[in-house]
């Protein structure tokens, strides 16, 4: 989409600059992080 | 310095595909347009003759119904406007401050009727939890979405995404750079989280980001909500569902969101600033999908097809990043 341009230039530069390597939970990780939400969100925060 | 611009892979994506199942739509309905073509088993626009005969029969159906699509979340209300106008058909959007979860519930709760949402804009733990309920669909731009971005049956397609960060109002707190700062007594009742983590992709991610900033994984996010239990217990978390509402008024001094929200919160705040904390760095990407049960599966059709061409940074009040712009990392 850069090389297409059909992003705005100033819109995409007004995001907040990422510094590191970025985590991205893969499905089962997504699954197993989602039982524990709901086993102990609510005990936490209610 | 790695910065946005050198987008990394999002390869461990691509093992998604495997897990999306593909069920046959229901037809309790007679969805058959026409011509003769039933839309609710149609895999592209080409199953309807053309791009331009998919139009038509959408434009027959007249409605298209949407739920959890705020206006301020990812130029969602101009991209609903332009698409009525584009095309001549009313849009009916549900509950737009709802989670993902509650689009699903909604899904099953009001099957049969004309009144179940057509599409889905789901985080990425409820759409997978739910891939039996889409229709698979392919846009005609099918070919430029990474395969990373898609399933490969066309079940779901990443449309766009961003990190997970902490917006705050440099006028009211002091500057963030950690999510550690926010446990300190500056921040009392001032750090909402936008949504509950059990149903919206938004606070997951959050609960995420403090789990990796404290010693967490994506395999344990347990310290996330530890982080939480402590934010509570300092008196620092605000019980509020932030929006862009909020933010405007000042209920809300710090939240925890989505960079490209609380980006385009600050187009209204000056004195907004977000950042994505250096130690929890967390990407997440929303899912688009058809409702195998779709009132209004050209309809559906279509959206898919529009959602696939705007470019939600382009136009103002969005700064989400569309997928197909991670592409050139």
């Amino acid at each position: 989409m850069n090389e297409a341009g059909t992003i705005d230039a100033d819109l995409w530069g007004a995001l907040p600059e990422v510094a590191g390597e970025p985590v991205i939970p893969t499905d089962d990780q997504t699954v197993k992080a989602g039982e524990y939400l709901a086993d102990n969100w609510s005990k936490v925060i209610s | 310095m790695k910065t946005r611009k050198t987008f990394v892979s999002l390869a461990v994506l691509a093992t998604l595909a495997a897990a999306a199942g593909c069920a046959a739509p229901e037809q309790e309905a007679d969805t058959t347009t026409e011509s003769g073509v039933d839309a609710a088993t149609a895999t592209s626009a080409a199953d309807f003759g053309s791009m331009d005969d998919l139009i038509k029969a959408a434009q027959d159906e007249g409605e298209l119904n949407v739920i959890a699509l705020p206006p301020d979340w990812a130029n969602y209300g101009e991209m609903i406007s332009t698409f009525e106008e584009k095309y001549d058909i009313t849009v009916n959007s549900d509950q737009p401050d709802a989670a993902s979860q509650d689009e699903i519930n909604a899904a099953n709760d009001l099957a049969g009727t004309d009144k179940a949402p057509d599409v889905f804009d789901l985080g990425q733990s409820v759409a997978l939890a739910n891939t039996d309920m889409f229709a698979p669909y392919k846009v005609e731009t099918w070919d430029d979405i990474p395969d990373e971005f898609k399933d490969a049956d066309g079940t779901w397609v990443n449309d766009y995404g961003g990190y997970m960060s902490i917006g705050y109002d440099s006028a009211k707190v002091p500057d963030v750079t950690s999510l550690q700062d926010l446990l300190g007594p500056e921040f009392k009742g001032a750090v909402a989280l936008n949504g509950d983590p059990t149903q919206a992709g938004a606070a997951f991610s959050g609960v995420m980001m403090a789990a990796i900033a404290n010693g967490g994984s994506a395999d344990d996010i347990a310290p996330g909500v530890d982080f939480f239990s402590d934010l509570k217990k300092a008196g620092n978390f605000l019980p509020v569902d932030p929006d862009s509402g909020t933010i405007e008024s000042g209920a809300t001094p710090v939240v925890i969101d989505w960079d490209y929200l609380g980006s385009a919160a600050a187009a209204n705040v000056d004195t907004w600033k977000t950042i994505v904390p250096e130690e929890a760095v967390v990407a997440g990407y929303y899912f688009q999908a058809i409702n195998a049960d779709a009132p209004h599966p050209a309809a559906a059709r279509l959206w898919q097809e529009f959602l696939s061409t705007a470019t939600r940074a382009r136009t103002s009040g969005s700064r989400a990043v569309p997928v197909r712009s991670a592409v050139t990392r």
